[in-house]
């Protein structure tokens, strides 16, 4: 009786404390949308003075929208060079019999292990004695063995789901070994390297840290100028982009997913 | 009489290719002989594009970090007047102890959403708990930042309520702490230690505990003596990616802790940016570096590759 008592007390305490996580989990984004839809210079409690000047303001402003275009403009080569990059590796991973290609996957999965702020040191020592530091194409290759990992693990969890008798059978009637990987291992693997692209854009469009050490004077991407900015003074229009991007972020991620799980779907058909 | 030959002869023809294989190399089959697998030219030539990546921006700039790091005024002894000084040595313990923290709490929150996904019945529950975790990862590192800012600065959330109340009249001094940075990268990082629980418990068989609690074991000692032990590979390898992770957090402790808390990423972004002190910046990284990689060998003895691995990705 008592440890009954006892599990129906545990059980409601549990219950608040899952609740209060959650609560925590996602106030910081009611908070970002509350604030992006006020029209108040400064937070107050309880909110109010509904509006979208926030929003208009950052329509209307130079530095942020310039920033965003070349986020753009930065992401899209970095996050294609990944995408070459990480494929082919993981192909090499899943399809070769070179001894010791198992040292790849560790090699993409362990640099996700590496200190961010040691490693922006590191590079900043090389780029400035290179004189690469505001590069354009040298952030971009950076971006793009950041990116890499993601791109690996993506596709490496796609490619484990094509059975390979398929591309077997093929070369058994008498595609080459090129023909069947394109033919075969390419289109199946199409949704998943897709999903890829995506999530290694989301991760390379929200990086801070790199850039801040190697953008020089002329690299402002969004996601620098938005930490110079809170550093100072916080503007009440960061939490407009936040909202706009999240919601972007989060449509993309899910694209991603419905992706990489159409893909699965069909690999699965043809499997059996 | 005959099939008991064939079986002998079965059971000795593998045994006999093999010698043959061992003995005479078969020059051409061998060497010839085509393969579905791709060939080493070309997996040389797939691979080329990461390896040659890796090296230049990988491995080369962290051999200039650690010579790097020396070639300042004082030399290799730059360690030990980083070790020794007052401010790198609180920096280092800082670092150490926030990212501890951060791990311990993120984990243990992290276990408590991975035990309602694994136990609930309500579908709803089950996907609001999703929904919650992945509005972090969707938030992007810079703005999750940028509104705790909102929530613990003078005018935030906290304080306005707490004023509008009139439980004080002064603002709790909330940001710019090392409180602030647990609290920041606490949040960042339980969708990360939430991943690899997940799999981790979906992967425990409840017949497992019901079957304890069929022989007379209370739900409580089930939980502790059949479900703990089964759960603490991965919980152990959650706690280490979280704290390998958060010893290079850059973003949350420069906008939480403010310029004057003691972190890595506070003292390296002012070795560099204003006191211009090249060596002093690798230095640090180096330490932090190592720190990381010892934690990443414990790691793997403690749980092994494969976990390990399975908890990155």
């Amino acid at each position: 009786m008592r440890s009954k008592i006892a599990y129906r007390y545990g059980r409601s305490v549990y219950g608040l404390i899952l609740g209060g996580l959650l609560a925590i989990l996602l106030a910081p984004v009611a908070m970002v949308a509350a604030v992006s839809f006020s029209d108040r210079r400064y937070f107050q409690f309880p909110p109010g003075d509904w509006g979208l000047g926030q929003y208009a303001a950052l329509l209307k402003s130079e530095k942020w929208l310039s920033a965003v275009w070349l986020s753009i403009k930065v992401t899209a080569p970095s996050s294609l060079i990944a995408l070459l990059v990480g494929t082919a590796a993981v192909v090499v991973v899943y399809r070769s019999r070179v001894w010791g290609k198992i040292s790849l996957e560790i090699l993409g999965l362990f640099s996700l292990l590496i200190p961010v702020s040691a490693y922006a040191v590191a590079l900043y020592a090389v780029y400035a004695r290179l004189g690469l530091i505001g590069s354009y194409w040298g952030l971009v290759l950076v971006y793009a063995l950041h990116a890499t990992p993601v791109v690996m693990i993506a596709v490496g969890a796609g490619i484990s789901k094509v059975p390979r008798e398929i591309e077997m059978v093929a070369m058994s009637m008498g595609a080459s070994r090129t023909r069947a990987m394109v033919g075969i291992l390419g289109r199946l693997l199409l949704p998943a390297v897709l999903g890829a692209y995506v999530l290694s854009a989301v991760v390379i469009f929200d990086e801070a840290v790199l850039v801040t050490f190697l953008g020089g004077a002329s690299l402002d991407t969004l996601p620098r100028v938005v930490l110079a900015d809170v550093q100072i003074q916080v503007d009440p229009v960061i939490s407009a982009i936040a909202t706009l991007l999240m919601v972007v972020t989060a449509m993309t991620l899910v694209l991603g997913s419905m992706l990489s799980k159409w893909g699965a779907r069909e690999n699965v058909s043809v499997g059996e | 009489m005959s099939s008991i030959q064939e079986l002998h002869s079965d059971d000795r023809a593998p045994a006999d290719c093999a010698n043959v294989g061992k003995r005479s190399r078969l020059p051409l089959k061998s060497r010839r002989a085509w393969r579905p697998e791709l060939g080493i030219v070309t997996s040389l030539i797939l691979a080329l594009p990461l390896l040659a990546l890796v090296a230049l921006l990988l491995a080369y700039p962290i051999a200039t970090l650690i010579t790097g790091s020396a070639s300042g005024a004082s030399g290799w002894s730059i360690y030990l007047k980083v070790l020794g000084s007052h401010s790198g040595r609180a920096v280092l313990t800082n670092t150490f102890v926030i990212s501890f923290a951060v791990a311990l709490i993120a984990v243990a929150a992290a276990a408590i959403l991975a035990w309602a996904l694994r136990f609930t019945k309500h579908r709803w529950l089950r996907l609001f708990i999703w929904l919650a975790v992945l509005t972090p990862v969707c938030m992007g590192v810079v703005m999750k930042n940028y509104s705790f800012m909102l929530i613990l600065g003078d005018n935030g959330l906290i304080n306005s309520i707490l004023k509008w109340v009139h439980i004080v009249d002064k603002p709790l001094p909330l940001l710019y702490n090392e409180g602030a940075i647990v609290a920041g990268m606490t949040y960042s990082m339980i969708p990360f230690a939430l991943f690899p629980l997940s799999i981790t418990f979906a992967g425990i068989e409840e017949q497992l505990m019901s079957a304890s609690e069929g022989l007379g074991a209370s739900r409580s000692r089930s939980v502790r003596d059949i479900f703990i032990p089964l759960a603490i590979p991965g919980l152990v390898a959650g706690w280490f990616v979280v704290f390998i992770m958060s010893l290079g957090f850059y973003v949350t402790p420069v906008l939480l802790g403010g310029g004057h808390t003691p972190f890595v990423a506070t003292s390296i972004s002012y070795d560099l940016f204003i006191a211009f002190d090249l060596p002093r910046a690798q230095a640090t990284s180096v330490i932090v570096l190592a720190a990381a990689v010892a934690s990443v060998l414990a790691a793997l003895a403690l749980v092994g590759p494969r976990r390990l691995m399975r908890a990155l990705g």
